[in-house]
This record gives C-alpha cells, structure tokens and sequence, in this order.
C-alpha cells in the first residue's frame, strides 16, 4: 500500500506544563474506553498507571489495550518515531499526542499540520487553574507557561472547583486576557480513577489525621526499624492517609509478595515511589513530620502493618 | 601464562607512587609490573618485546564524553570549517569559502550513484561572516539531484529546491521554514519541527544509525587511532536492539576499545530507566560497562539554549532552553541516585549548573552515598561559588575544554563577553579544589582526540590564537591525567583503568614522542598503537 492510498492520522494534541493534568486525562481517555483504535504518545517523562486488565500484550515499548488502542512512551527523537509510525503494518486512525512540559505548542502543531500521513485534528492546553500564577511567575518557565496559553485554540481548565470564587475569576480572566479566542472547557473535578495501583484493601480504616492535625507540635523525625516485609501498597495509602501530619517519609523496606527485593521508598506529599536497590541495607522508615498524637497515631499503624 | 616485559624510552603510569618506569611488564591482560628488568625478573620467565623500545608508554586514554554518532555520521559528507580526519584515517581539510562547499558537494555528487540525496554534515554557519550559503547556491551545484546539510548544532539544515519543490515546503505552514522578503524559502530550515518532512521523506535517522554494529565499529577504529582504550557513548538510547547490538559488538576478540554507553534519561520512565540499567548491567564484560545515566538539561551556549544565569546572552535571545521542567529533572536526580546509579548530567551554562547542584544537595540529604561521583558534564560556565559546593558534594567534573578552541573566539565576541570567557571550561580552578575532573571532546561535536583536548587545557589558545583566561590552564602533566586516570574516575573505572599499575587492565597508549619532556605541542604528538587488555590492536 502506499502512503497515499492511507487516510492521515488524525493528531489530538494535549499540551500544557509538568502537573497540568496532562496524564490524568490521558488516563481517563483511556479509561473511559470511547476512542478506537487510537495511539497513546507520551511524553512527560513519567510513567502512566495503565490498568493491568486493559492490557492485552506489551513489547517493543508499545503497550497494546484490550480496546484496540495502544500505548508508547517518546523515544527520544519524535522524527524518527513519527516516521516509523506511519510506516506500521497497521497505523493508527487516532494519535494522542501528550507533549512534554516545557513544548511550545505553535511549533507542534505546524508539525502535525504538515507531516506526511497527520494531520491536526484538535490542539488543546490543559491549565492547573491554582498553579497558573506561580508558573507564570517563575522566570525558569514564564515565556513557555504563557506560549502554551496563547498558541492553542482551546484551554482545558482543572484544579479550579477548590479555589475561592474571586481567585477563579481572576485567573480565569487573566487566561482571556493572554488568549481571548480561545475556547476553555472546565473540566469537573477528577474522579478517582481505577487505573493507579490496584488498592489491596479498601476498607482499611486509618485514623483520623485531619483530626489530629489539630494538636501537632515542632518538626519530628521518627525512625522505624522494618523486621519484617509488609504490603507496600497499604504503607502508601497509610502514608497519604497521613498527610497532614507528615511532610517526608524514606527509608528500605521490603514487600510481602517479593520479600527478597529490597525496595527504597521516598514519599512526600506530592507522591510517593518505590523503587529496587540492590545491595544490603538496613530496612529502615524515615517518617519526618509534626510531633504529636498524629504522629504517634502514624507509627502505631505502620508498625500494625508488620 | 607467559609475561611480556616491554622496554620504552619512558612510561608514565599515573601512578603517584611510581609515576615513571622504563619497562612494562603485562601477564594475562594485566599490569604485572613497572620496573627495572631486574625487579620483573623476580615474577619469573618472561620474554621481551622490543617494538616499543624507542617510543613512550602512558596509560591508554580515556574519553568520557563522546557518541558513537562519530561513527555513523561519516557516511556523511563533511563540510566543516575546520580540518577533521574520518575513522579511516583520512583527512578532510576545513571548507571556508561557499565555493569550496560547492566543490565538495559536486565531486561528492558526481561519485554518488543512488538517486538518492545526497547529505552533508558539519557545515557551522558562524563561521560565514556574510557570506550565505543558501538555496541559490546549493541549487549552483545541482537544481535536479536533492541536497541536504545538516549543520554542526544539528538543530538547522540548509536544502535546495530539489527538496523544497518535492516536499512542497514553500506552501507548508511552518515557523522554521525561513523565507526571503518575498515569502520564498532560503533553504534554511529551523528547529526539528520544520526539519522533519526531510528526515521522513528521505529516511535519514541518524541516531539510530549510530547504534548499529557498523557505527560502533568505526567508532572504535577511530578512538583506537588516537590512543583511546576507553570510550563513552553519553547518550544511548538503550533499546534492546541497540544493547544487542553493543553487546555483540564489544565481545568481537578484534574490537580495540572497552565501550561505556548512558542511558538517555529523558526517554525513559525513571522506574523502567534504571531497571533496564540494571539489567544491563547483568550483561557486563570487560569490553562492554553499562552503570551510568546521562540527563541533559540545557543547550549549548554557542547555540545560544544554554540556560545563563544573569546577564545572559550578549546577542541573541535573553535565555536559552530547558529540555525538560527544573522540577522533573529535581525528580530524576533524586531517582536515579536513590537507584544507587551514577549521573552523568549535561549543563553547559551557570543556571543549569545551579539547578542540579540543589538537586543533588537534596538528593543527598535525603539519601546520603559516599563516593556516588555523579558527575556534571561540559561544565562550560561554572561559577567559582559553584565549584565549591560541587566540591563540598563529592560530585565530578567532565570539562569541554575542546569548546576554547572551537567557538572560544565567538564566545568572547558574541555569546558571554570578556570576563566569563576568562572562566570559560575552569579547569585549573577545579583543579586547585581538589575535585575529580575528566577533559573531552563531545564527538562528533568537535575532533575525537584526547592528545588534542588536553593540548586545549594546556594552552587555552582560540582558533585564532587568542589566549582565553591564562589563569585556568594546567600544566601539561594535569592535562595527561586528565585525559587518562581524571576520566576513568568520573567514570568509576579507575580501579582498573586509568594508569599504569599493578592489577589494573594492560590498556596502553603508545606515543612517538615524550610529551612532557618535548617542545612538541601535545596535539602533535603522534600515537603509533595502542595496547588493549595487553593485545596490540591494529585496524
Ligand atoms: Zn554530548
């Protein structure tokens, strides 16, 4: 077959800065099973929680879904993998195009216009309404947070249901004053999304940290020994159960399904991950936070977990 | 196992308890001894080999900065300003008129047989004062057969309109596509955006070129001809075709240098990053070392996207680029070093510089190594407060002392101005810091030739003989070491590389001359063979 006899991949492309939802959306257009045989690009240098039942076959980079759709992360150079996506077997009818944070969408789209076998179907820039004023005032990033609002025809606003009703109004003129044409779609808020880590036991009841928030002291560090592997996956929950209290956890531990594999946790209240570390360490649990009953209250579970 | 005892005129090892000797004595790959013949007797039978009687023995060198693209991209033709030699060993003088460009690309034209395009490479355009090489005058050359140079930033190429008319550039809707006053386009074609319908109609991927068993063949021949026994390649995708590729390559008995590719953070995942490190590195041998990471985070100053601290740039934008969020690369540093795995992270101006030594600082409050020697690559615009906290960190430099040479005299005049050009690659100030330091070369970038780097730190002479900053050259022995055991310790290698010393690998550069006792500049100092796990290799 030749290039011309195909019908052009047609590109949705999502900009907008690291934490701008970017990812989320990618997860929930996936999750939401509507797009048919589509192309999942990414490119944010992090990694998407695909549920384990989507997936029907993974190699060579490229996640295949049970919808007919397919994921693969950027490889580096977005030319070659273009050109080579064009050129499968089976290419494609839909590409979703995640770009990075720092891209400037003009010239991204001018690609997609122009490349042989895409073509631009729709553009948009996804805006963290809370975090727009810091990022527009970051002199790191201002030039290309205000380039991803002006270039796209349209703006897909989150984070906003939280914010102050006069905060909302005036970011959201502020984005009319940067981009006037474009059209802005509010997005409600994020559902959780069953497509993270599969949670082991929903029903485990922490206590209330919110509540004891109320009494914390000074800044603390705790350390904890880990005799023993414990789930992982709860220790996480428990941790962002803890958020109130806590500002960083750390430390080895080792999980009950793959207790020879040493695993290093780093968690804040942004996230946490674990990760593989070769080599005898001690398991150990930094907990680093506000002192008081949260805080006692927080060790007493983990060490339930044991 | 037989010992060959090799008498030279002198050899230096590196070895601060023994730093000169005069005969070489290798057993089973290894160093056995530096010594008088007398002392090597005492280890029993050995025979001796002559051949290097009259030459001078160091350590083979190492290059800790470089991409194995040096040995794909020559299948290229070269249309650089300076003169390069290619990894056959041929010489390609530097093209500084458009007429000899045209010249070039005409003879190159007329052996080509394909009708396919004909491409170039290295052409930098900085260097043509006025003078423009565009559209009209590839078109001189031929208006029929497609022309494509890709130029030494790799981020612009020139065309003719063979290439514009087949691909229909002049009606494409692309900021990179510069056109004349009337609309008509140059041929000059900006930035991956605009770049792309080339790349795709024609097929060209150089970068996947340069992980074929081919690319790393040459690449290897051409470190061999400049007394290279290590060699980096600090962007490596990683794929599994690419590790296949290194790791059938590299265990070829004939394959003269031992191979230490990075893995390119940026396409990665960071959790599947340092997994696939990891697995590779199950498949280390002594020819072939995966462990380290590569992130860059900024551009090159004389492309005008490294990120500069205050003032910035004397012409050109205000500031340079990033290619991913600060915050993501605070993520990966924290990553990867928490992995346990070594970085080795571009930053060519001060404020990535800046970003990344708080990155680490972070990282290493968080989870304290010793000994990590994650190291900061090109370094170009260090400021000295920043060199004292690299120092207080235990982190390393790789320095692109290549760079005074090259675009010092454009850095001067248009990118950073007198004073930071006096700092500019501040190699003898990291030096009087006691911090571990390496010298390179960055090739393609610039020539694949540690004698010459070092010549470069040494002497801090512009191309056009300007002296740039006195005051941080080093002395012709720190620039040995910085070529030879500074390198292999930013690679974490110097356990067996790096000198010459009982135990480590017999991996040795053979020279013609002495450089330290003769006038000789140390770019010309010729090497006549090297010596790889005690084999001489030849091509
Ligand atoms: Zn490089």
């Amino acid at each position: 077959m030749t290039d011309m006899a195909r019908a052009a991949i047609d590109v949705r492309l999502l900009c907008g800065f690291l934490g701008s939802g970017k990812t989320t959306r990618i997860n929930h257009l996936i999750a939401e099973g509507t797009l048919r045989d589509a192309l999942f690009l990414v490119n944010d240098f992090g990694r998407l929680n695909i549920d384990a039942e989507l997936i029907t076959a993974e190699e060579d980079g490229i996640v295949r879904l049970n919808n007919g759709c397919a994921c693969c992360g950027l490889s580096g150079d977005l030319s070659a993998q273009l050109s080579d996506i064009r050129r499968w077997p089976s290419p494609p009818t839909l590409l979703v195009f995640e770009a990075s944070g720092v891209a400037r969408p003009r010239p991204l789209m001018q690609l997609f216009g122009a490349a042989e076998g895409y073509s631009l179907g729709s553009a948009e820039t996804l805006v963290d309404l809370s975090a727009l004023q810091r990022l527009l005032h970051d002199p790191a990033i201002a030039d290309i947070t205000q380039a991803q609002i002006t270039d796209v025809p349209r703006l897909r606003i989150n984070r906003h249901a939280k914010l102050p009703g006069i905060v909302r109004e005036r970011e959201t003129a502020l984005l009319k004053s940067l981009n006037s044409a474009a059209e802005l779609v509010w997005d409600s808020p994020p559902k959780e999304l069953s497509i993270t880590y599969t949670k082991s036991s929903e029903s485990a009841v922490w206590p209330d940290f919110h509540a004891l928030a109320a009494s914390a002291g000074v800044i603390t560090s705790r350390t904890l020994a880990l005799p023993r592997a414990l789930d992982s996956q709860q220790l996480m929950a428990l941790l962002d159960a803890a958020a109130p209290i806590l500002l960083r956890a750390k430390g080895m531990l080792r999980d009950c399904e793959h207790p020879q594999t040493l695993l290093a946790l780093q968690w804040t209240p942004g996230g946490g991950r674990r990760t593989p570390f070769p080599g005898a360490k001690q398991d150990v649990l930094v907990l680093i936070g506000k002192e008081g009953p949260g805080m006692d209250a927080l060790v007493s579970s983990i060490e339930a977990l044991l | 196992m037989t010992t060959i005892v090799y008498p030279a005129r002198r050899i230096y090892t590196m070895n601060p308890s023994q730093p000169i000797g005069d005969c070489l004595a290798v057993r089973d790959g290894r160093i056995l001894s530096v010594a008088s013949l007398d002392e090597i007797r005492r280890f029993g039978d050995y025979t001796i080999d002559k051949r290097f009687i009259d030459k001078v023995l160091m350590p083979g060198l190492v290059e800790g900065h470089s991409h194995a693209l040096e040995g794909a991209i020559w299948d290229f033709l070269y249309l650089g300003w300076f003169d390069k030699t290619d990894p056959d060993g041929r010489l390609w003088p530097g093209l500084r008129e458009a007429e000899s460009i045209q010249q070039a690309l005409s003879a190159r034209l007329a052996q080509q047989t394909s009708e396919g395009p004909l491409i170039a490479w290295g052409f930098d355009p900085v260097y043509f004062d006025g003078e423009r090489i565009d559209r009209r005058l590839l078109d001189a050359v031929s208006r029929e057969r497609p022309i494509v140079i890709i130029h030494a930033s790799l981020h612009v190429m020139t065309v003719n309109s063979a290439v514009i008319e087949t691909l229909g550039l002049d009606v494409m809707e692309l900021d990179g596509i510069v056109r004349d006053s009337g609309g008509v386009p140059t041929g000059d074609l900006l930035e991956f955006p605009a770049m792309h319908p080339v790349f795709d109609n024609y097929g060209i991927d150089l970068f996947g070129a340069a992980t074929t068993p081919h690319a790393l063949r040459q690449y290897a021949r051409a470190a061999r001809r400049e007394g290279i026994t290590t060699i980096t390649d600090l962007l490596n995708p990683m794929s599994a075709n690419a590790i296949e590729s290194m790791h059938a390559t590299t265990a070829e008995p004939e394959y003269p240098v031992r191979l230490v590719p990075a893995l390119n953070a940026l396409s990665w995942d960071p959790e599947e990053g340092s997994a696939c490190v990891r697995r590779a590195m199950a498949h280390n041998h002594d020819k072939l070392h995966f462990g380290i990471v590569k992130i860059v985070t900024d551009g090159a100053i004389q492309n005008f996207t490294a990120r500069l601290q205050w003032p910035g740039y004397l012409e050109g934008p205000p500031n340079g680029v990033w290619n991913a969020p600060p915050e993501t690369f605070h993520a990966m540093v924290q990553h990867y070093h928490q992995a346990g795995l070594q970085l080795h992270i571009h930053t060519n101006g001060d404020e990535a510089v800046q970003m990344i030594i708080e990155a680490l600082e972070d990282a290493l409050a968080m989870w304290p190594r010793p000994d990590h020697r994650h190291t900061l690559q090109h370094v170009q615009l260090i400021r000295q407060s920043q060199l004292h906290r690299v120092k207080s960190l235990g982190a390393c430099l790789n320095i692109f002392a290549n760079h005074i040479y090259y675009w010092g005299d454009i850095h001067r005049t248009r990118t950073l101005g007198f004073d930071r050009c006096q700092r500019l690659e501040p190699v003898a100030s990291a030096d009087r810091l006691g911090i571990t330091f390496g010298i390179h070369c960055d090739a393609p970038v610039t020539p694949l030739s540690p004698l010459f780097t070092a010549h470069c730190a040494h002497t801090r002479e512009t191309a056009s003989g300007v002296v740039l900053g006195r005051e941080e050259a080093i002395s012709r022995a720190r620039a040995l070491q910085a070529i030879t055991l500074g390198a292999a310790e930013t690679l974490h290698l110097d356990h067996c590389i790096g000198s010459l010393e009982t135990g480590k690998w017999a991996d040795v550069a053979i020279l013609d001359d002495d450089p330290m006792a003769s006038d000789k500049p140390l770019k010309d100092i010729g090497v006549h063979a090297t010596m790889l796990g005690g084999r001489i290799t030849n091509d």
